[in-house]
């Protein structure tokens, strides 16, 4: 290649575009929120695991749903629920809740994706309430219900309200650090999981009424589904985190820098 | 007259990247000129074609200097929509540009983002699809077309808007041999019937041979040589050093000049290549 | 499993605005909600399916989707005849057993309540692919757009959909790679393996794809997407006069029904 510069000059800076605005939502490019609604259909036609009692099965849609705040920051959320609303049409096994399925994987989205823009009082706000109203609805005043929430939305909820650790992990996974990206996925994995199985079982539960005679017994099940989930997750989400890094492509590149 | 597009040392660079895709790239493009641009993969042909509707630099940040002006637009000061209403951009990737639901929810998609009146698109996607020939597909989905049907689909949504410069990047890239006819087919009656001017990318040296009025080399992020097609499949060490292949015809004659033959006009087509050689018999 | 794509199926209910057919699903979701007796949630799956066969769509469908639906109807109607607080008894099974909480009866408002979600289920599961196979993708999109959906999202979702082969024939593309180099068990082995390909599928699927969201965001810009003026839409709909018959009958049905549900009615 040659080497030689090119003669110096001004760099000329660009007016300020109000379509470029238009061409995002929520700081992302539509056409990158459009590819992942996409990948997230696809993902939700492969089954992944069974379920016990709940409508069908979980599909690799979950992890999606995991990873996509870190990706796509709180823009997740409209990229989850425009894939979600397909999905559950097109392969309605994955979704328990029915035509309002799409609500639990854009609360994932949401969650996450807030806290990973650093917009933590939203995120936390919005966990809340997915945690209340499980409590809100009678039912959960059983026998053990509590006991439902508890794994991974205590964790969410750490992550979100202590200060030191929202830091650290949102620093570890901006700048890809060599060790500690691992364990700041897998806690922003189990942000976004939690979001979107909480948000699922209280839809379930509300519409079908299921007692704790059905949660209780079922809950070592669920921890470990959950588990594999994010911890998958965490697999999925370092690799493509690494590898978007590595892609610099260019219209993504905003984001990454913020 | 005023050129139609204009590059005034054009340099750009990726974010986050320290080499320019492209630098330095100065040239002037008359109305209604065909011209061709050619050079091997990675010399930052892509590039250069986001250059003319603005997507460089407003879409990609990224640093740039120089100013690029198309059909007296400037590509920092006016926005893509209003640039894409003079320039239409048909990228390498048939399928990623096509994603509407239907071939006719696709060719008027860009006129129903400028506003026009309803009847208004529809007059103007049966032309352009008249022209591109695909009259009668127009509700079948695009995902469902053959590659060069993709193709032809793609250039009649810029079409549609009715611009005044196509720039076509490696629109044949992807496709067999009738499906190239046919695409470069249209791209060659844009230019002769409609009085567009066309940039197109290519790697097809005998479709340059046969229409390009004027072809540009880019080899190495530069700019190495601007001439008619003959010229440039006349000389050895430009054709080397940017690593292209000349058409056939041109091979041929060269290897023969290589022996010895005097030839001092290289053909650029089949028949000028027979009366050529013939003359060497004849000698 | 299902294809709408763009051509939903040419039925009888094509004619109708995209808006009239979405506002009667969500009144009818909204009812299987409201309602908790059998007797009512069953006039609205016998609603449901007569509009199903108006629309002439395949039986078949309907067995298919409600197959992955199997287990949890199984369950909830088992949870509900073995634990739902009843008072009329019907027989008794064996002595209270305290610790998991069942009385030993089975009750009538145990299986009428039992019997009532696995209808709700039902309603709730078959009443949204009505609505996305007698309407084709661009008029469910101007459908939102007229009810102030952001295009912009609508035109996430159509995007989404029309890109969705391609990434598909991606999928396919890198399972071959990785089956050439020996990594075969997408259907066979063990859960944990399985879910590990998955891993390794989603990764370069996902980067892969992502790669072409730069000639997907040069092309919309360069057809004026964002363009600072008032979209045109070249499709139209207007509403007939069984639209506007439909959405009335759809309004007294959601008053009606909550009224119903307020008094007391509807429930057991």
């Amino acid at each position: 290649m040659s080497t030689s510069t090119p003669k110096p000059q001004p760099e000329i800076r660009a007016a300020p575009r109000t379509w470029k605005s238009r061409g995002r939502l929520l700081g992302m490019p539509i056409s990158v929120l459009a590819i992942w609604a996409a990948l997230y259909i696809a993902a939700s036609a492969v089954p992944a695991l069974p379920v016990p009692g709940m409508a069908g099965m979980i599909t690799i849609n979950a992890i999606m749903t995991a990873i996509s705040g870190m990706v796509l920051g709180p823009g997740a959320a409209i990229a989850n629920a425009a894939g979600g609303i397909i999905a559950m049409i097109l392969y309605p096994y994955g979704f328990s809740a029915g035509p309002l399925g799409f609500l639990t994987v854009t609360m994932g989205g949401l969650v996450a994706g807030l806290l990973f823009a650093n917009k933590w009082v939203l995120a936390g706000i919005l966990e809340i309430l997915i945690i209340g109203s499980w409590f809100v609805n009678p039912q959960s005043w059983q026998t053990g219900m509590w006991l439902v929430p508890l794994p991974y939305s205590l964790i969410a909820l750490l992550v979100i309200f202590i200060k030191p650790l929202r830091d650290w992990v949102r620093t570890s996974i901006l700048t890809l650090h060599k060790v500690w990206l691992w364990p700041a996925v897998f806690l922003m994995c189990c942000v976004g999981h939690a979001g979107e199985f909480m948000m699922t079982n209280t839809m379930v539960n509300w519409m079908f009424n299921l007692s704790w005679q059905y949660w209780v017994p079922t809950l070592p099940y669920w921890i470990m589904v959950d588990t594999v989930i994010i911890v998958v997750s965490t697999f999925v989400g370092v690799g493509v985190l690494i590898g978007l890094r590595k892609a610099r492509l260019p219209q993504y590149a905003d984001w990454l820098e913020k | 007259m005023e050129p139609i597009i204009q590059f005034n040392s054009v340099t750009y660079s990726y974010p986050r990247t320290d080499v320019p895709a492209i630098r330095d790239i100065s040239f002037e493009v008359d109305a209604g000129e065909f011209v061709a641009l050619i050079g091997p993969t990675g010399a930052g042909k892509s590039t250069l074609c986001y250059c003319f509707n603005g997507s460089v630099p407003q879409l990609f940040s990224g640093a740039m200097t120089g100013t690029v002006e198309v059909a007296g637009c400037n590509t920092y000061q006016d926005e893509i929509p209003v640039l894409a209403q003079h320039v239409g951009l048909v990228v390498q990737n048939a399928r990623t540009q096509l994603f509407n639901v239907t071939v006719l929810q696709e060719v008027g998609f860009g006129c129903e983002n400028l506003g026009l009146p309803r009847n208004v698109i529809l007059e103007r996607v049966q032309a352009a699809l008249a022209f591109v020939g695909l009259s009668g597909h127009e509700e079948r989905e695009p995902s469902a077309l053959s590659g060069g049907q993709q193709q032809r689909v793609a250039i009649a949504c810029v079409l549609a808007m009715d611009p005044d410069v196509l720039v076509l990047d490696e629109p044949t890239s992807e496709l067999d041999p009738i499906g190239s006819e046919q695409v470069m087919e249209v791209i060659a009656r844009m230019n002769s019937e409609l009085g567009k001017t066309i940039f197109l990318v290519t790697h097809d040296m005998e479709f340059v041979a046969k229409y390009a009025t004027r072809t540009l080399v880019l080899s190495d992020h530069r700019l190495i040589k601007d001439g008619p097609p003959e010229e440039i499949f006349s000389n050895n060490a430009l054709l080397d050093e940017a690593r292209i292949r000349p058409p056939q015809v041109c091979e041929v004659s060269l290897g023969l000049r290589k022996r010895g033959y005097l030839i001092p006009h290289i053909p650029l087509t089949m028949n000028e290549a027979v009366s050529t050689i013939k003359g060497l018999n004849h000698a | 499993m299902i294809g709408i794509s763009s051509g939903a199926r040419r039925t009888p209910l094509n004619g109708l605005d995209g808006r009239t057919k979405l506002i009667a699903l969500l009144t009818i979701f909204i009812l299987a909600l409201v309602f908790s007796s059998p007797y009512y949630i069953l006039g609205l799956l016998a609603l449901v399916l007569t509009t199903w066969a108006i629309a002439r769509l395949p039986w078949k469908l309907i067995k298919d989707i409600l197959k992955f639906f199997l287990i949890i109807a199984v369950i909830i109607l088992v949870v509900q005849i073995f634990f739902y607080p009843g008072e009329t008894n019907l027989f008794r099974l064996s002595g209270p057993i305290g610790f998991i909480g069942f009385s030993g009866y089975i009750t009538l408002e145990g299986i009428m309540f039992g019997i009532a979600m696995v209808l709700r289920l039902v309603v709730i599961m078959i009443v949204a692919p009505l609505l996305v196979l007698t309407t084709p993708l661009p008029e469910f999109m101007l459908a939102l757009v007229k009810l102030k959906v952001p295009y912009r999202f609508a035109f996430i979702m159509t995007t989404a959909l029309s890109l969705l082969p391609s990434i598909q024939s991606h999928s396919a593309i890198i399972q071959q790679a990785q089956l050439c180099r020996g990594i075969t068990d997408f259907e066979t082995g063990r859960l944990l393996t399985k879910l590990r390909t998955t891993a390794g599928l989603l990764v370069p699927l996902i980067l892969g794809t992502f790669r072409d969201s730069q000639t997907l965001d040069v092309a919309m810009s360069s057809r004026a997407f964002g363009a600072p003026v008032k979209r045109t839409f070249l499709l139209e709909s207007h509403f007939c006069p069984t639209d506007y018959i439909i959405l009335i009958l759809a309004i007294l049905f959601l008053l009606g029904g909550v009224a119903l549900r307020v008094l007391g009615y509807g429930t057991l």
